[in-house]
């Protein structure tokens, strides 16, 4: 049952609701991503813009960072339906553009940051 | 939170939604099979890249110009040829006229106007952009680009007229021009190389004209309601009144055949792209599907963003966002819809699968298709092989029919 009921937290906080997690880790711990993304608004086959914001280890802002977005459904072995773009906001906000879930199931997202010496990937994980 | 901790979250709570789908009580399968039933209200949203979309005169002209055999090289060639079967708009795959033409099985047209990319491999991104490829392809009309000038002029310039009165202007110009197109024959281009730009950019008006109004006619169509969409609502929400067979195979067909996965939504297609490691065609090269036609589609004159469209930049998002990935492009296709499926085939892009079954069985199996060796991998193919009895496999051939 305590596996049921964090699974429940999981849920809520991690992937109904990405808005409401905590800023996420780079694989290589250099770069916090925090993503607005609110799974449960997602309209299958609808673009969408997300804003986030990129904070260094220290907790300040990364700003000017060059930032790509690839990701996909690995059960599918595909990708991302669009290619979407990365737009800098200024003072470590930036947003995706062109973003778009062409079905229902288990999507991978994928930032990757690179700033100065800093370089890091940041993932994301939900189910739609 | 940790996300490692998110990520396994996810896989489980994942899988425990599809354990569901396998286990639905009466009341969630019906009210499952209510997203995929489309009603009598149901439209597609507006084209904003064709002004003469909606537009009844429009209509009116797209139609006559749709069953006009006229409107080609040997005078016996409409869209009606290949769109329209006994009355119907159901593919007709009797006519096989070039090798090329023949590569690729025909699409239906009711209901096209959901999509947001057209053909099998998505190489249009409106629905009048798709409806000039035939009129010029070698294969079908026969055309060439000033010859569907000087034709529509003659025998609709008075519609033309009232559409664009501009357009109608100074038809005798354009009679007395040669065979010539951008994309026809040597001949062909280099006399459309020797016209003025002026005179090109009329005969290209006049030919976008034509598109657009075919193209709001064919908008007008809606895909016919189905023996499914009939028998969801006469249930009403009671699965004991639908036929069992039926209840059962779509069943298989959104559990274990995964087949909504794909073909999702009342048109049954995500509209989305697809390797299915379908075989390529016996003495034909292999078919590289939307990895041929995407970077074309950036470059076309007649996109989303192009001159001829009246759209806004912003209406261009498919466009501007398309990607060009490998995985997305390669010997990918896109999901057609599965209405009316039964009443045409053979199926998949080139008629490669004969029969619904033999369409089944090639998901079951899930061969590796002839991309991924193209590239040094083992398969582009997304299929897994699937478990599927034979009371599975005919109940999904019961289903399908009646889409």
């Amino acid at each position: 049952m305590k596996i049921l009921a964090i699974a429940a937290i999981g849920l809520t906080l991690g992937l109904s609701d990405l808005a409401a997690a905590e800023p996420v880790a780079g694989q290589a711990g250099q770069v916090f991503a925090d993503l607005a993304l609110d799974i449960a608004q997602v309209e299958v086959g609808a673009f969408i813009e997300v804003p986030f914001t990129l904070t260094d280890a220290s907790g300040l802002p990364l700003t000017a960072a060059s930032v790509t977005v690839s990701g996909g459904m690995a059960m599918h072995g595909h990708g991302l339906p669009t290619s979407p773009v990365v737009e800098d906001l200024g003072e470590g906000r930036y947003v995706i553009k062109g973003l778009k879930f062409s079905m229902g199931g288990d999507w991978q997202l994928r930032l990757t940051v690179t700033s100065g010496t800093v370089i890091d990937a940041v993932d994301f994980t939900f189910a739609l | 939170m940790m996300w490692p901790l998110a990520v396994a979250l996810a896989v489980l709570c994942a899988g425990v939604h599809r354990a569901q789908a396998q286990t639905l009580d009466g009341a969630d399968i019906m009210a499952l099979a209510e997203g995929f039933v489309l009603t009598a209200d149901s439209r597609p949203k507006p084209d904003p890249s064709n002004r003469l979309a909606g537009n009844p005169d429009a209509e009116a002209l797209g139609e006559q110009l749709f069953f006009d055999p006229g409107l080609s090289a040997d005078g016996a060639t409409s869209c009606a040829t290949c769109h329209v079967t006994d009355g119907a708009f159901v593919p007709n795959e009797s006519r096989r006229a070039g090798a090329e033409r023949a590569f690729r099985t025909v699409m239906p047209v009711a209901g096209a106007a959901y999509q947001t990319f057209f053909t099998w491999d998505g190489g249009k991104d409106s629905l009048w952009s798709q409806a000039l490829v035939p009129l010029e392809h070698p294969d079908e009309h026969g055309f060439s680009r000033t010859e569907i000038a000087a034709y529509v002029l003659d025998q609709y310039g008075t519609s033309i007229a009232a559409l664009e009165a501009g357009l109608a202007e100074q038809a005798d110009l354009l009679r007395g021009l040669p065979p010539a197109s951008p994309i026809g024959t040597l001949a062909q281009r280099q006399a459309w190389d020797a016209l003025d730009p002026a005179t090109r950019d009329r005969v290209d008006a006049l030919f976008v004209l034509t598109g657009k109004a075919i193209a709001a006619y064919e908008a007008a169509l809606p895909p016919p309601l189905s023996t499914w969409d009939r028998l969801v609502a006469e249930a009403e929400g009671d699965p004991g009144r639908m036929p069992q067979d039926v209840l059962r195979g779509f069943t298989v067909f959104t559990g274990t055949g995964r087949c909504s996965t794909c073909h999702s939504g009342p048109l049954f297609s995500d509209g989305d792209f697809h390797n299915t490691g379908v075989p390529a065609v016996e003495g034909q090269p292999v078919d590289m599907g939307r990895q041929a036609t995407v970077g074309p589609l950036r470059r076309s004159p007649f996109n989303c963003l192009g001159p001829h469209s009246d759209a806004a930049k912003s209406d261009c998002a498919d466009l501007t966002y398309i990607s060009m990935a490998m995985e997305r492009t390669l010997g990918t296709f896109r999901t057609p819809s599965l209405r009316g499926v039964s009443l045409r085939g053979p199926f998949a892009h080139a008629g490669q699968l004969p029969t619904l079954r033999a369409v089944i069985d090639h998901y079951v199996t899930a061969p590796l298709g002839p991309h991924g060796r193209m590239i040094g991998v083992d398969t582009m193919s997304e299929l897994v092989p699937l478990t599927m009895t034979e009371q599975q496999k005919a109940d999904l051939i019961a289903f399908l029919e009646t889409l």
